[in-house]
């Protein structure tokens, strides 16, 4: 998958998985359910920045185990890097791997140090062309911040044809939030950064959601919007999951997800 | 306010499922086949088509599987509609047993003639006649306005078509239920679901069917239907539709099951979670 395909292909990207990768088992669970579903990327999160002390992933010795159980299987694993020193490691790890191999890394909310950004892009662009970047927006309400972080990456060479963008919603603050969304998405906003920056926009139905229910409700909404495709946290048993477990989706509610995303018009290729 | 589409014309039993599911105030659009209903759900010109999938006489309607397979469709709910025939003629004011004598011809759909048999044995002059559906009929012999042509049909399609009532409850067994389900293109998850449609494509070895089976078998969960198909693009291969009930259960428990499914089948595919169905008579 090549993100410039987004914008040409009727079929909307979907990258599902857990919040966070837990164990060996729990990814080959996941691997196999995304596979009937015909769901060719999973994220599962190593490296988790958390509102409060917790269990921060299992970090980088977990990297190959990613890779291990997703590539041979024809999934392209995604996760989120916080510094530099992530990027390293995903550019080592799949040098040592299959060639032409595919991984989609993605800088999140909390991650609003630009030079630690641009050390990031940097490092990437100087990897495996199969890696891909997404970025999200900052956590406050910011046109031009959001803006920023693509001109940030840009300016140290990552290509813009290996780029997506992501809107995870923004820290709700004051505002009324009557359906108690975790953070409020602003569609118009994302609409306008994708028209500027040319890059396809995806949508995180999850972070904004914040429990099962506002995420389909997310979503629907949603299908009024030209989003390119969808990030959404999908657990085999979410209620033990050790991570955003109100708002990740059991595999069938992951599955009636999908109708919504996809929309009436969507037509099956076997039909 | 939602389109909803059935097969047939107003009044078909496809229509008044749909009346009694969504009510008066949606708009119902008519489709002249089963697969123009899905079509039009699929296009986004239907919110939902109401599926007949089954009947307790004749059985399973084999197309409709196949369609909510093939066009991706999401079930929301069943219904199980009461299907009550009557004989029905263009008003006249002669009385109703002479009427009987003058019906040669009486049309209605295949399986509502050949769920009356018995009437026919005891009205051996009257010819059954195959027409598209049972409504339709009615609709005909308003516009024939001949004595000599009778329509079996519900009775909401004889008030309907402004017909007489000759003979009512004329179907040979009188637990004649036909189940429907809502279809949709929008998937949608019921929190309060007690039932799920699930299709299965089991891996090509001995014992796989029973192995996936076992799984429900060990949670204590009921089966309450199971159909095989054709497999498309497949030679001799098949996947199973399966219908379980789980009241009074966990929804995670369910869950578990399919967590263990997705192991034994190639494919599992969930077509909906949807609270069981009652029984309405038409």
């Amino acid at each position: 998958m090549c993100p410039q395909q987004l914008n040409t292909t009727s079929r909307k990207l979907i990258i599902a998985g857990p919040c966070a990768l837990e164990s060996r088992q729990q990814l080959k669970q996941c691997v196999q359910i995304l596979r009937q579903m015909g769901v060719s990327m999973i994220r599962a999160s190593l490296w988790k920045p958390r509102t409060q002390p917790g269990w921060e992933g299992l970090g980088s010795m977990s990297l190959p185990l990613l890779l291990e159980e997703t590539l041979p299987h024809g999934m392209i694993p995604a996760t989120e890097i916080i510094s530099a020193e992530h990027a390293l490691m995903v550019v080592h790890a799949l040098e040592r791997v299959e060639h032409n191999a595919q991984m989609l890394v993605w800088l999140g909310s909390r991650n609003q140090n630009h030079m630690e950004q641009k050390k990031i892009a940097k490092i990437l662009a100087t990897g495996p062309e199969g890696i891909i970047l997404m970025f999200k927006n900052q956590m406050w309400e910011d046109e031009k911040h959001w803006l920023g972080i693509c001109e940030h990456i840009l300016s140290e060479g990552f290509p813009s044809e290996r780029l997506m963008v992501c809107h995870r919603g923004f820290s709700p603050g004051k505002v009324p939030n009557p359906k108690g969304y975790r953070n409020l998405p602003d569609f118009e906003m994302a609409m306008r950064i994708k028209e500027k920056t040319g890059l396809p926009m995806l949508l995180d139905p999850s972070h904004i959601g914040g429990s099962k229910e506002n995420v389909m409700d997310v979503c629907t909404i949603a299908t009024a919007y030209q989003f390119d495709g969808h990030l959404v946290e999908m657990h085999c048993d979410p209620e033990n999951a050790k991570t955003d477990k109100l708002q990740q989706l059991s595999p069938s509610e992951f599955q009636a997800l999908l109708k919504i995303i996809q929309g009436p018009s969507y037509k099956r290729d076997a039909a | 306010m939602k389109t909803i589409t059935y097969q047939g014309v107003e009044g078909a039993f496809s229509y008044l499922t749909a009346l009694k599911e969504f009510g008066e105030k949606n708009h119902f659009r008519s489709a002249q086949t089963f697969k123009e209903m899905f079509e039009l759900v699929r296009n986004g010109e239907a919110d939902a088509a109401v599926v007949p999938i089954e009947n307790s006489l004749v059985g399973s309607i084999y197309e409709n599987y196949d369609l909510i397979n093939q066009y991706d469709m999401h079930i929301i709910a069943e219904h199980y509609t009461k299907i009550e025939h009557c004989l029905l003629s263009y008003p006249s004011n002669e009385v109703k047993s002479e009427r009987l004598k003058q019906i040669k011809r009486v049309l209605s759909h295949p399986k509502a003639l050949e769920q009356c048999s018995h009437f026919f044995q005891g009205h051996l002059w009257m010819e059954a006649v195959v027409y598209m559906d049972t409504a339709a009929a009615a609709k005909k012999i308003a516009i024939l306005k001949d004595p000599s042509c009778a329509a079996i049909a519900s009775a909401y399609a004889g008030e309907l078509y402004g017909l007489d009532i000759l003979a009512e409850k004329i179907e040979d067994d009188p637990r004649n239920y036909t189940r429907f389900v809502i279809a949709t293109q929008k998937g949608s998850f019921d929190y309060q679901a007690d039932k799920c449609s699930l299709l299965l494509q089991l891996k090509h070895t001995p014992g796989a069917l029973v192995e996936g089976l076992k799984e429900f078998s060990i949670e204590g969960i009921n089966l309450t239907k199971i159909e095989s198909r054709p497999l498309r693009g497949s030679l001799f291969e098949y996947e199973f539709y399966i219908d379980f009930e789980f009241k009074g259960r966990n929804m995670r428990e369910v869950e578990q099951v399919f967590n263990k499914l997705h192991e034994k089948v190639n494919k599992l595919t969930v077509l909906g979670f949807y609270k069981k169905g009652i029984l309405w008579t038409s």
